[in-house]
């Protein structure tokens, strides 16, 4: 039996690629053709392919038999490392990272939106209401006697932090009163406008309010 | 514990054949709190792996043990696999990776010593060796080097591609093709048991 031919058997001569033509470029296309005239390129592809399949061959042929209970030993290495509650569970995919992007540009959005909006509408003083700084002296509040008109970045910084003689002023159960007071009365001019005759309208201008401002 | 957790949500489990058919599902299935299903998964590929640590290893107890912390990192890593992959390929370099830190804790890769001594060879050693010579793997331990070996038994004895041999080895192709021509040269140079 030719050696060459028994896949149990090595070639026993070493067995080399001599032809340059092949080793410099692929085993495919001509070269495929070539070697099926050059007795040292099949020689050499059959040795390979040879190796390869004895190679396969002993894979299986000496695997070692794994040893008894391989599998429950795994199991059990795993509940010893795991508490229970993780056993029951593994780590559950964590949240994608695009919910957090998505969450964070909403933030940077709302943000942006907000501080937009607070440099069109400025907050303005209301007539109606009493100054609160009018009791301040000149030196507490040098603002009153200079008006002169707030930069943008001046605007944005008393948007979010307000100054500290606003809030030493701030008096917020006359807000509410106020605040409770003009709602009442938009809600009651709302109502007289739509359900009261035009002539009691018109006759009775007054009676529309609290009987105040 | 073990028969406690196999007769939970037996129901749940898909066929086997199913299984087969679609691995992604048995991963899903684990990560949804189905004991069975990494078990499942263990039954599938604990011999491949086994066999490659005990390539690496040459030793019964170490290659087990090995094999226990490769499928304790795959469970606690579970959410951290690709679905688009093999999952042999997944736990070929978990394995790969704690192997060679296994390695790196004890001995190198020359001086691991083989898991038979043969002071008095008895007829069962003699027939042991008979196979160990012919036995192209024990030779090819012996004549090439870590690398070489584990990228050719990857190649041929896993039969899995030059991309996935380079994946799991960390190489780029080119290198895993290198590695696999010297390795295969070496073994061809008449150096190989008759």
């Amino acid at each position: 039996m030719n050696p060459n031919l028994n896949p149990n058997r090595s070639p026993s001569a070493p067995v080399r690629l001599y032809c340059r033509l092949v080793r410099t470029f692929s085993a495919a296309g001509p070269m495929s053709r070539h070697a099926e005239t050059c007795a040292d390129c099949r020689r050499y592809f059959q040795a390979s392919a040879q190796l390869g399949a004895a190679l396969r061959r002993d894979a299986v042929r000496f695997a070692p038999p794994p040893p008894a209970g391989l599998e429950r030993g795994i199991m059990q290495a795993i509940q010893a490392a795991m508490p229970s509650s993780e056993m029951a569970r593994p780590r559950s995919r964590p949240a994608s990272t695009h919910a957090g992007w998505w969450a964070g540009i909403s933030v940077a959005v709302a943000a942006v939106m907000a501080l937009a909006v607070g440099l069109m509408h400025p907050p303005t003083s209301n007539p109606a209401q009493p100054n609160p700084s009018a009791g301040i002296s000149v030196a507490e509040n040098p603002a009153a006697t200079t008006p002169t008109e707030e930069s943008t970045v001046e605007r944005l910084w008393n948007t979010f932090v307000p100054p500290a003689q606003k809030i030493a002023t701030a008096e917020p159960l006359q807000d509410e009163l106020d605040a409770v007071y003009s709602d009442t009365r938009f809600a009651i001019d709302f109502l007289a406008l739509n359900f009261l005759p035009a002539e009691a309208l018109h006759a009775q201008p007054a009676a529309s309010g609290l009987g105040r401002g | 514990m073990i028969a406690a957790l196999s007769s939970v949500q037996t129901e749940e489990i898909p066929a086997p054949e199913q299984a087969a058919a679609d691995e992604a599902t048995l991963v899903r299935a684990a990560l949804d709190a189905n004991p069975r299903a990494f078990e499942e998964i263990v039954r599938r590929h604990s011999r491949r792996i086994y066999n490659f640590l005990h390539q690496f290893t040459r030793h019964h107890h170490d290659a087990e043990d090995l094999t226990q912390q490769t499928f304790l990192k795959a469970y606690q890593n579970l959410h951290r696999f690709d679905c688009e992959r093999p999952l042999i390929n997944w736990l070929f370099t978990i394995a790969r990776r704690t192997a060679l830190n296994h390695f790196r804790a004890a001995k190198k890769w020359e001086e691991v010593p083989d898991d038979t001594p043969s002071e008095s060879p008895s007829p069962a050693n003699q027939s042991e060796t008979s196979d160990a010579a012919e036995n192209l793997w024990a030779h090819a331990r012996r004549i090439l080097s870590q690398r070489e070996f584990e990228v050719l038994w990857l190649r041929f004895a896993e039969e899995l591609s030059i991309e996935e041999t380079a994946r799991i080895a960390g190489l780029t192709a080119t290198h895993v093709k290198v590695l696999v021509y010297r390795a295969r040269q070496q073994l061809m140079k008449g150096a190989m048991p008759s």
